[in-house]
């Protein structure tokens, strides 16, 4: 749970443009009509790491992106099964960005016990997002400790998670990418 | 009066209904944020209309025009004024009135004060956003400007550097040379952050070919126990540290 997000900006032809926030934290706040790319990027005095510190640049070092959302995109024409399919375990939340740039943010939420991997939901939440982010640690770190101790399988914790969570927000299966079909 | 780094704030407590009134055209006047507590009444009208008998409130009127009357409860305010609106302060019959007046569509908040008890005006300039402090950029920041935070001799070598899994927060080196991926969380980390470290450093050790083990440091303010011991299953290790060193 925290700040990588895939950022889907929804197309006049119906098409999603896929991109990369790194820094993702709030985005959704972020974005608007004049800042679509969320902003600027705080100027961090450090973008060439390296440099600054007269060592040898490393193989898969990128040059410092200027915007809070990779302006470069990850994919053109996605379908909004496209999106949700796009979501793998690399990213901590989806952001969908209407034509007129309002965002909604979605919590990418990992239900085995043990980690990340496996069965996502993507969670759209009731009340603040910060304090659904804590009550999944929390809740999600008693499940995979009952799992551990052999109190609960797997299943039933992904099952528990699963239904505690529907209460704590709206949930969308990876399967049915039909929340993305309006607007 | 003037803090210590320099931000104009002026402040009176139990001013009089001419001493509050000065301070907060003062504060309208130069683009400043007004606040006054005291006991009020406040009167909406507009779309609908409502008054909120006599109650111990906080009022503040926001430079851009927008106005919030708090109580000592929730995150809500009572009443409220969007941005866009006029901000008026006046003495009438001994009370101080500050008005909120919206031209489109046409509304008028209006709070009368039986006694302000506190009244200050600060003269925000900072532009920083709301939005970027206490953040994983922060905490990102924190470490590369003191990389000692994450423990002595640890070089940062790049930020946000890409793997098969995704790209890493810091990438950096110990100090006999191993390579390190620091994995940053401005907020308690539970079993997914675990599992993001473990992933990086597995495609690390994929892409690198690297006979040497690649350490996974996961910075975060806290963590729960059930991550704890995932991580030290998996020999990674934990560091606390808070986004921002206040």
């Amino acid at each position: 749970m925290g700040h990588r997000a895939l950022v889907a900006y929804r197309q006049p032809d119906g098409t999603f443009t896929l991109r990369y926030a790194h820094w993702g934290e709030n985005l959704s706040a972020a974005i608007g009509p004049t800042s679509p790319l969320g902003g600027s990027a705080p100027h961090s005095g450090t973008d060439d790491v390296a440099t600054d510190l007269g060592v040898e640049r490393r193989n898969g070092y990128e040059p410092p992106i200027t915007t809070r959302v990779d302006p470069r995109p990850l994919t053109v024409g996605a379908t909004a099964a496209d999106v949700v399919d796009a979501v793998d375990v690399s990213y901590e939340s989806l952001v969908v960005v209407s034509r007129t740039f309002e965002a909604t943010a979605y919590l990418v939420c990992w239900l085995d016990p043990m980690g990340v991997g496996s069965e996502m939901v993507l969670v759209e939440p009731d009340d603040d997002p910060e304090t659904l982010r804590g009550w999944y640690v929390e809740t999600k770190s008693r499940l995979s400790g009952a799992v551990a101790d052999g109190t609960l399988t797997p299943e039933s914790a992904r099952a528990t998670l699963r239904r505690a969570l529907s209460v704590q927000g709206t949930l969308y299966s990876p399967d049915d990418a039909s929340f993305l079909r309006d607007g | 009066m003037t803090t210590a780094d320099g931000t104009p704030v002026q402040s009176i407590t139990h001013p009089t209904p001419e001493e509050a009134q000065a301070l907060a055209q003062h504060g309208f006047d130069r683009g400043a944020m007004v606040t006054l507590f005291g006991r009020c009444t406040v009167d909406y009208e507009g779309r609908a209309a409502s008054t909120l008998g006599p109650g111990d409130r906080h009022v503040m009127l926001k430079p851009d025009g927008s106005a919030l009357v708090h109580t000592d409860e929730g995150q809500q305010p009572v009443n409220w004024q969007p941005p866009g609106c006029d901000h008026e302060v006046a003495i009438d019959e001994g009370h101080v009135v500050v008005r909120s007046e919206r031209p489109t569509p046409e509304e008028e908040l209006t709070v009368t004060f039986e006694e302000v008890t506190h009244a200050a005006s600060f003269d925000v300039t900072d532009p920083t956003d709301l939005s970027v402090t206490g953040t994983e950029e922060d905490l990102r920041q924190r470490i590369l400007d003191d990389p000692d935070l994450v423990e002595p001799e640890f070089t940062p070598l790049s930020t946000e550097r890409n793997t098969p899994a995704g790209a890493v927060d810091i990438y950096g080196e110990d100090a006999d040379g191993r390579t390190v991926v620091v994995e940053l969380k401005r907020r308690r980390v539970g079993p997914d952050a675990v599992g993001q470290v473990d992933r990086y450093v597995g495609a690390l050790e994929r892409d690198l070919h690297d006979d040497a083990a690649i350490r996974g440091i996961l910075v975060a303010p806290s963590i729960t126990d059930r991550a704890r011991e995932l991580l030290a299953e998996k020999g990674m290790e934990f560091v606390a540290l808070e986004p921002t060193a206040e």
